[in-house]
């Protein structure tokens, strides 16, 4: 730093240190001690959002599984395997996967197994491939050992590995839409943040500027600074464009 | 070794009040000065200084450690400036304009007695060279001053470039030295 520099900055040191009062310190302190005991906004809404989240997944699995063919087992099936497979045990599997709510581990199994049948079970009208039945020796095995109960996720057999795969990626592409609802709150939370803060916040925060730009040109300026008194509030560092400001300032 | 005002803050939007505890004692006087030395009345200064600290404590969950501390305090503190300004008719493009600088003069920060007389004077004028320059080139230099921000800092927490912003600063320091016979 330069003589002139130092000499500006020790005079400018050498003028009086100005402090807050006590009554300020102690108003903002309590207040930052007030707001942990209050949750924060992204908090507040980590429940609402995260029941609305499990409701549009169920709503969106249910309607996915009003598209596929029914999957009931079919009779020639178990004709083939010398055991049917118990419900309860193949469910442990996949659903242990997917980690899908009880409610929903009969849906899936029967998507499930309705795939699996689809692959199983040749067309009335196509006769059956010379290299499919080592195939369907494969998939009866793989529902044999649907059966054994508590069957590690590791031994499933390949097809039912498959199955639960593309199953999983189906979720995958669901949950990216939604955030996840098998997750805590506070972790549904942050995954709904780190998806808004992924959209662009500035899209966000003009789209809430042109809302109160609109409610100020229908002369519904309570409303209006309602709404900047809140924005500002959420975002004390964004920075209002001149052009913007003379829509939405006070008048 | 203290913990950094990024790691302060983190903490407290984590939910460590002590560390809000410790930010606060550690920036108070600073923003305090920077405030006051930017606005015309000394009440209104301690509500917007109260006004700054209360958005970052509902802004916590939001803050990123990307930049430091101080530059995300004092942008807040620019950006309630700034809305304050606005209300009272200035535009941003007005705030570089030294005839607005005037129009618009705060009050000089109170002179100590100084057992050096020379001292005492050369506080005067400097802080009445202070009070008189245009709101841009005062608020460069008290960003640089009390925040001990950088230029680029500067540009970041006024929403400019760094030419502008080093060019206020600049001129706010040149105005200054010549104010206290230091050319």
């Amino acid at each position: 730093m330069s003589e002139n520099g130092d000499k500006l900055g020790a005079a400018y040191r050498a003028l009086p240190r100005e402090e807050p009062g006590a009554a300020i310190d102690a108003a903002i302190l309590a207040a930052s001690r007030r707001a942990l005991a209050r949750p924060s906004a992204s908090r507040r809404w980590a429940a609402p959002v995260s029941i609305a989240a499990v409701l549009v997944l169920a709503f969106g699995v249910s309607l996915h599984m009003q598209e596929e063919k029914p999957g009931i087992e079919s009779p020639d099936l178990y004709a083939r395997t010398p055991a049917a497979p118990p419900p309860a045990a193949a469910e442990a599997p996949i659903s242990a996967a997917q980690g899908i709510a009880p409610q929903k581990r009969a849906k899936v199994e029967v998507d499930a197994k309705a795939k699996v049948q689809k692959k199983i079970a040749p067309a009335p009208d196509t006769p059956p491939k010379p290299d499919a039945a080592p195939s369907v020796r494969e998939e009866v095995r793989s529902l044999r050992d649907e059966a054994a109960p508590a069957a590690p996720l590791a031994q499933a057999a390949p097809a039912v590995e498959r199955e639960r795969k593309d199953l999983a990626k189906e979720m995958d592409l669901n949950r990216a839409a939604v955030p996840a609802p098998a997750q805590a709150p506070a972790a549904a939370a942050l995954s709904s943040r780190r998806a808004a803060d992924a959209m662009a916040p500035i899209d966000e925060a003009t789209r809430e500027l042109e809302a109160i730009a609109k409610l100020r040109a229908e002369n519904r300026h309570e409303e209006a600074d309602k709404a900047l008194a809140e924005f500002r509030r959420k975002r004390p560092d964004y920075r209002i464009a001149e052009a913007m400001w003379e829509r939405v300032k006070p008048r | 070794m203290p913990a950094s005002d990024e790691e302060l803050m983190l903490a407290y939007a984590g939910g460590d009040a002590a560390a809000f505890e410790a930010l606060y004692a550690r920036h108070k006087g600073p923003l305090f000065r920077f405030v006051l030395r930017s606005m015309k009345n000394p009440a209104q200064a301690e509500e917007l200084f109260q006004e700054v600290w209360m958005r970052a404590i509902e802004a916590r969950a939001r803050y990123r450690p990307e930049a430091r501390f101080s530059t995300w305090l004092y942008t807040i503190a620019h950006n309630r400036l700034v809305d304050h300004w606005r209300a009272k008719g200035l535009s941003l493009v007005s705030l570089d304009d030294e005839e607005r600088a005037v129009a618009e003069p705060v009050a000089p920060p109170g002179a100590e007695p100084h057992a050096n007389l020379e001292a005492s004077r050369t506080a005067e004028k400097l802080a009445a060279a202070i009070a008189a320059l245009p709101l841009a080139q005062r608020e460069a230099f008290l960003l640089h001053q009390e925040g001990e921000l950088s230029v680029a800092e500067i540009a970041a927490a006024t929403s400019t470039n760094e030419e502008a912003a080093k060019s206020r600063l600049r001129y706010a320091m040149s105005k200054l030295k010549e104010a206290i016979g230091d050319e």
